[in-house]
């Protein structure tokens, strides 16, 4: 018998199985017999290895639960692998519903666990953000006043180099350096009340939209008890939404403002 | 040796063979043969079965030569399983040895 024919054989005694299985068994057969080719055997060999194909195809569809004499007589009915299982063998079928609650559990976990961390990123980030919004006017400002600084400190200098020439240019350019810190430090006090203006405006607002949950938590509750509070109970989560998208929409502009300044600089 | 006992451990085997690492059908059937003579026909219907309830996982891998192989890999439950079969089998293989000896002696 050559491979050909072993496999042939092969199909037709298990063609009960479904159409996926088969391909499968046949591949896996099929590459053994190849690689016991490779080895140095004959094809006649490879396959005598496996016996006598009959009972190699009882056992076969012993794994699947299908019994081969019933298969034999009725081949072309196409008998699922999983459906000879069916009998009420309880011990099996309650240890595939343990099987499957820990598969459910275990996928729960994973899932739970992916959308933990997501959120913790998100709320990381969305803190790095806003800390950085608070920081920012310290921050930025600072190389900038320290360059300032220098300059009107040349400035200065170059006044008193001047002095010679003239005493009014080095008072002048004196003035001019004065002038401009102030004017910077002005431009910087502006900046950071600014920031501060919707920092602050963003943080009150922000609280109010707890107390609104809380409001809207209580009025809930008592909702439930009774009491006519419907239309607090409504308020409380008109002023909820309210302010919390305002603080969102502040939060965003920082951002945003942050952004536009941060790309002019580059 | 014996088909009878064979067939018997012949799971158990099989099992601590891909314990330590995913094989492809024909390596674990030279594996077994180290071990065992057994019918190389009679593994693959042993391992769809343990496939079939769960004990081995099974995907497919690109390979240098020919086409893609089949490879088990071994499950929880697997494991367990074999624990079990080792237990089972150091059991019954000690009782059987105790009860040869207490014959020779007696």
């Amino acid at each position: 018998m050559d491979k050909k024919e072993f496999l042939e054989k092969l199909k037709k005694n298990i063609s009960v199985l479904e159409e996926r299985e088969i391909e499968d068994i046949i591949s896996e057969y099929e590459q053994h017999i190849d690689m016991r080719i490779a080895k140095g055997l004959s094809e006649e060999e490879a396959i005598a290895d496996f016996g006598d194909i009959d009972e190699l195809c009882t056992q076969i569809l012993e794994a699947y639960s299908v019994d081969s004499q019933d298969s034999a007589g009725n081949g072309t009915e196409p008998h699922p692998a999983d459906e000879a299982d069916d009998e009420p063998d309880y011990e099996k079928l309650k240890a595939e519903g343990k099987k499957a609650a820990k598969k459910a559990a275990r996928q729960a976990k994973t899932v739970a666990g992916e959308s933990a961390q997501r959120i913790g990123d998100f709320v990381r980030s969305n803190f790095s953000r806003l800390s950085e919004a608070v920081k920012r006017p310290f921050k930025k400002k600072r190389p900038e006043r320290g360059t300032s600084d220098k300059e009107s400190f040349e400035n200065n200098e170059t006044g008193g180099n001047l002095r010679s020439a003239g005493i009014f240019a080095g008072v002048r350019n004196g003035i001019k350096g004065i002038f401009r810190i102030c004017i910077d430090i002005s431009v910087w006090c502006v900046k950071l009340a600014w920031n501060f203006f919707w920092i602050m405006t963003a943080f009150v607002s922000g609280i109010f939209a707890l107390f609104s949950v809380f409001g809207l938590g209580l009025m809930a509750v008592l909702l439930f008890q009774g009491y006519p509070v419907a239309g607090i109970g409504l308020m409380s989560l008109g002023g909820a939404l309210a302010f919390g998208a305002f603080t969102v929409l502040c939060t965003i502009f920082m951002v945003k403002m942050k952004r536009n300044r941060g790309g002019k600089a580059a | 040796m014996n088909s009878q006992f064979k067939k018997g451990v012949l799971e158990l085997i099989v099992l601590e063979s891909v314990r330590d690492r995913d094989m492809y059908g024909y390596e674990l059937v030279e594996e077994v043969s180290k071990v065992i003579d057994v019918n190389e026909g009679t593994i693959y219907p042993l391992l769809k079965r343990l496939t079939n309830e769960r004990y081995f996982e099974t995907y497919l891998r690109e390979s240098t030569e020919g086409p893609p192989r089949k490879y088990y890999h071994i499950t929880a439950a697997g494991i367990l399983y074999r624990d079990s079969l080792e237990k089972e089998w150091n059991e019954f293989s000690e009782k059987v040895s105790l009860f040869l000896k207490e014959r020779r002696d007696g």
